[in-house]
């Protein structure tokens, strides 16, 4: 076991992805000579050149055009989007382009291409550096996206994401760059799509992801207090997500709390939802309640921030309602 | 607290509902789960209770009156307790917490899908659980509290109940059958009498060529119904929904008596094949009856039917139509009496009783009258049912 | 003329030809209800298909536009496979699942038609950086229409194109309409201004001239490939139909006779001594073998739905 920071974890990923296949670039603004805004990728392009971490000017658009083309040419791109809300800037590359490849040429090709971006509150960042963009993603066809809240599972994932054939968007949380946790010597790829059972529980399943995940701990130990027994699911990947897994426990507890930062009305909770409410239908023992954040963007100022991030009292208060 | 009782929303689709009937009046005091009115839809009728202790205000909308959703239907003060405490129900009355439409819902259970799932497994009526959820909901946990009582509670006498004999399903076919004819047809009945001294003599004579089938009395009296409904053809028809469906053939159905029940095979063209025809028909469909192998040609459609039951020593029958015709005809046996002659003199007769069953809404009395004398009339001039009808 | 010469001038105009008979009859079947959606015909602009591909191997990429179908069968795809994807079978081009705005070949370097105006230019950015990574001396194209010009994708591309640099060859094909705007209405700049501005050298060419946009196609490409660095070429052409087939075109005011790339060649040809009678028997046998694809395409089977669900994802190689 090795400690290190968060963002270490993806640079070794990186890393080690570079040094196993040629094949494997990285681009981005600033990621080479500056070692990446959030120095994710610092000393990648000292080890591998310039022909293989290329710095791009700010065009996202074209950024994420190139990688497509790239993609279809055998090369196995991993670009950076600065921050998750400048995706906005790149979704033709990716929704009309990445996404429809595959199935528009009939199998001719495929394109995999990994987008690294980072979402997420903390920072006082605002309003246009802060939103949690999962939701519009995992809708379109021919995307994956997966979201890890550890490092072992950051790793894990950024590996098989870039050995995917599909585009799959690598979230990241700009809050939990500098945390500080363990990778093991061993470190393998973690296959997408597959849920974690991070604390096992009797009376409520709570679903969460990403940064919400250290809320949702402290919930659910402040539940214990109060007698209830919560069941605690860490997604990892969002689309596909690990409906099996979370069906399973639905039918161990017979109630379900979905938490996320993201704002709540339309976003990846919703879906969760709607499929347990569906297949998890005669399991249920009371409503399934989502906690996310408020419909409103983010805001900028250290109070309004933390009035707006969900935090671990909203999800036992939502685990209470569960119950009722 | 006044807030005022409207007409609620029962259904998903509801837009407008009829008062149907006011069970209390303007100024009456009533109790927590009274009965207030009923609300009829055209899918259902509900009965709305007070949701809680109260005094009825004023009746805005009279019985029989429609009116859409929402509508305030009466005004009402709630808190005043004036009534003794209501007697004790059977069945749970469930109180469920109105958020928005006061004297919605009042009988509809809340319990979720988990607890239905163990309700039903368990065969625990929703009714008879108390909810401990919010909203009123029955949770689990109140189904599994409900098995545990039942377990507790002591046994009930289970007295012993005579167990009925299950029949076949032929039988219970059959019953629907007759159930169906007689809940649906309006029967009326004529009665007449046919003397048959001529039709027997006439019988006894060709019956003397021992190579030849037998004729019964039964085969000349399904030649004579065919030739008395082929000359009114009006009456060749079944009623079906409001419309008179008529037939094309003139067919008769014949009971015959089975082990499993009578049958009624139809035999087609009554109204002009040759009477040993007639006769090979019937008796082959009296044997593919009893044997239990009518074919679908035995089952074709017919407006009348014979049930001759002189055989069996009575008199008369007052058959049951068969719910897919219009008619039958019940016959009893050949009675020897004396009748009054043209001078008085008592006159030696023999006669078998005929009677008609007929549909009134298709036909009146005097229709089927005159139809049964017709039946009647041929029988009494046997030698006519030999010759061939005359080409229409 | 040299045999050779004339040789390679009859294959440029038998390959106009077959992109002409073949949007014509795309057309007609169109107009007949046989193929579906929308499609985008680029006829009268056949010499820059076949004129720049004439340049190119299948070893060198292109991206496409909306209106593809010439640069498709000029870059190598099968008129059978053509038809067949426009006309939704199965054994299409793309299994039916993309239709006339997304035909491609990859075996053939033909990275796809687009339905995004300016989808395609990136990707060619992408693919010659490809090239450039792989030290092939392959040669990426990037087509556009002069109404691509306002999208700011273009405009970034050149530039990173131009920083890399990036072995594309920018090929505008300049019809002189927007979709249904005059170009002159929606563009401020000229493309030779633009070009300059991000310091990638310029060329206009005569669209309609085959002859000619292969000699000058062959040149850049060359240049393309020793240099490693990128070039815009304007090729003026003429866009005969609508933006869309449908397209009534009352907005057009440019009625004067157009040049028809095809006549013009067969003039050429006739002027270099080739009989009419051996055009005309190119003009029947290609006619022949675009008929046979399209009956063809007609006899073929349609695509599964289920097939095409399972095919929204790549599966891993083992």
């Amino acid at each position: 076991m090795t400690e290190m920071r968060y963002a270490h974890a993806i640079n070794r990923a990186l890393d080690d992805a570079m040094a196993a296949d040629r094949t494997v670039l990285l681009l981005g603004e600033d990621i080479g000579k500056a070692g990446g805004s959030f120095a994710v990728t610092r000393g990648l392009q000292e080890k591998y050149g310039a022909d293989r971490v290329i710095d791009t000017p700010i065009s996202e658009n074209a950024l994420g055009g190139m990688a497509v083309g790239l993609a279809l040419s055998g090369f196995r791109p991993v670009i950076e989007i600065m921050f998750m809300d400048f995706m906005a800037l790149t979704m033709d590359a990716l929704v009309n382009q990445a996404a429809k490849a595959h199935f528009m040429f009939g199998g001719q090709s495929s394109v995999p291409l990994v987008v690294r971006t980072q979402h997420g509150g903390g920072l006082n960042a605002g309003p246009q550096h802060s939103q949690c963009l999962e939701a519009w993603f995992a809708h379109i066809p021919g995307l994956k996206l997966v979201c890890p809240s550890s490092l072992e599972d950051a790793y894990g994932l950024l590996r098989q994401a870039i050995d995917d054939p599909n585009p799959v968007i690598f979230v990241e949380h700009k809050a939990m760059y500098p945390i500080k946790g363990d990778l093991p010597e061993h470190r393998a790829k973690l296959e997408i799509g597959t849920a974690r059972l991070v604390r096992p529980g009797t009376d409520v399943t709570i679903v969460s992801y990403g940064g919400m995940m250290r809320e949702a701990i402290k919930a659910v130990d402040l539940l214990a207090a109060e007698n209830v027994s919560a069941e605690l699911i860490d997604l990892r990947s969002i689309q596909p997500w690990d409906e099996a897994s979370v069906l399973a426990s639905l039918a161990r507890t017979h109630h379900l709390v979905v938490a996320h930062e993201a704002v709540e009305a339309f976003g990846v909770g919703a879906e969760i939802v709607a499929r347990m409410a569906d297949i998890g239908f005669d399991e249920l023992d009371g409503p399934i309640i989502r906690v996310g954040a408020p419909f409103m963007p983010v805001p900028f100022s250290r109070e309004l921030e933390a009035s707006y991030i969900p935090a671990a009292a909203q999800i036992v208060d939502a685990a209470r309602r569960a119950l009722k | 607290m006044s807030a005022p009782i409207v007409m609620p929303k029962l259904g998903l689709t509801m837009s407008e509902g009829t008062v149907a009937e006011w069970l209390v009046g303007a100024g009456q005091s009533v109790m927590q789960g009274q009965t207030i009115f009923v609300v009829e839809t055209d899918k259902i009728s509900h009965e709305i209770e007070a949701p809680e202790a109260g005094e009825i205000g004023a009746l805005l909308v009279a019985a029989g009156e429609t009116v859409p959703v929402g509508t305030i239907v009466a005004t009402w003060s709630g808190g005043a307790a004036t009534a003794a405490p209501p007697p004790p129900a059977s069945g749970a009355i469930e109180l469920l917490r109105r958020a928005s439409v006061p004297g919605a819902a009042a009988a509809r259970r809340i319990a979720t899908p988990l607890a239905r799932r163990l309700a039903a497994a368990a065969d625990i009526d929703l009714a008879e659980v108390a909810p401990s959820g919010e909203r009123g909901r029955i949770k689990a946990r109140d189904i599994h509290a409900a098995i545990t009582a039942r377990r507790q509670a002591p046994r009930a006498l289970e007295t012993a109940q005579p167990q009925g004999q299950p029949v076949s399903a032929t039988r219970m076919r059959i019953a629907e059958r007759l159930v169906r004819s007689k809940t649906e047809i309006p029967h009326f009945y004529v009665s007449t009498s046919a003397e048959i001294s001529r039709l027997e003599t006439l019988r006894a004579e060709l019956n003397g060529d021992s190579a030849r089938a037998k004729i019964s009395v039964t085969h000349f009296l399904v030649a004579a119904i065919g030739r008395a409904l082929a000359a009114r053809r009006h009456l060749n028809a079944v009623w079906r929904a409001g419309a008179l469906l008529m037939l094309d053939d003139v067919a008769v159905g014949v009971a015959v008596d089975t082990d499993n029940g009578v049958r009624m095979p139809v035999i087609a063209g009554a109204d002009h094949r040759a009477l040993d025809d007639l006769a090979a028909g019937i008796n082959g469909a009296a044997e593919r009856s009893r044997a239990g192998r009518l074919r679908p040609a035995d089952m074709g459609p017919a407006a009348i039917s014979l049930s001759n039951v002189g055989m069996f020593g009575v008199s008369q029958l007052l058959p049951i139509i068969d719910p897919d015709q219009s008619f039958i005809i019940g016959v009893g046996r050949a009675e020897a009496l004396f009748r009054p002659g043209k001078d008085g003199a008592p006159v030696a007769r023999r006669e078998i009783t005929l009677t008609l069953a007929g549909d009134h809404r298709l036909v009146d009395g005097a229709a089927g009258a005159a139809l049964l004398r017709a039946v009647a009339d041929q029988i009494e001039a046997p030698l006519q049912l030999l010759r061939p009808v005359p080409a229409a | 003329m040299s045999l050779p010469a004339v040789v390679e001038h009859l294959k440029l105009y038998r390959q106009m030809l077959t992109i002409r008979l073949a949007e014509q009859a795309c057309g007609k079947l169109f107009a007949d209800g046989a193929i579906p959606g929308f499609i985008h015909l680029s006829i009268g602009q056949e010499a820059v298909s076949a004129g720049i591909m004439s340049a190119l191997t299948n070893a060198d990429t292109i991206a496409s536009t909306h209106r593809g179908h010439g640069h498709a069968l000029a870059k190598g795809l099968s008129l059978s496979g053509f038809f067949r994807e426009l006309m939704g079978r199965a054994n299409g081009v793309c299994g039916g699942r993309g239709g006339s705005m997304h035909v491609a070949d990859f075996s053939v370097g033909m990275l796809g038609a687009n339905g995004i105006v300016g989808g395609g230019i990136a990707i060619a950015l992408g693919s010659g950086l490809a090239h450039k990574l792989r030290g092939t001396q392959a040669v990426s194209v990037a087509f556009f229409g002069d109404g691509a010009m306002a999208e700011g994708v273009l405009h970034e591309s050149l530039n990173i194109a131009s920083l890399l640099p990036a072995p594309v060859f920018f090929a505008c094909e300049a019809n002189g309409w927007s979709e249904f705007s005059p170009t002159s209405a929606q563009i401020s700049f000229t493309l030779e201004a633009l070009a300059a501005s991000y310091r990638i050298p310029f060329h206009r060419i005569d669209g309609n001239d085959v002859r000619k946009v292969s000699a000058i196609a062959k040149e850049i490409i060359t240049t393309i490939r020793e240099s490693g660095r990128p070039i815009v070429v304007e090729c003026v052409t003429r866009r005969v139909r609508g933006h869309f087939e449908g397209d009534p075109q009352r907005y057009r005011t440019d009625t004067e006779q157009a040049v028809d790339p095809l006549s013009f060649t067969r003039a050429a040809l006739a002027a270099e001594g080739v009989a009419p009678d051996a055009l005309d028997d190119i003009d029947r046998e290609v006619e022949a073998e675009v008929q046979a694809a399209i009956a063809s395409a007609a006899e073929s089977p349609l695509p599964s739905f289920a097939s095409a669900q399972a095919g929204v994802y790549a599966a891993a190689m083992p």
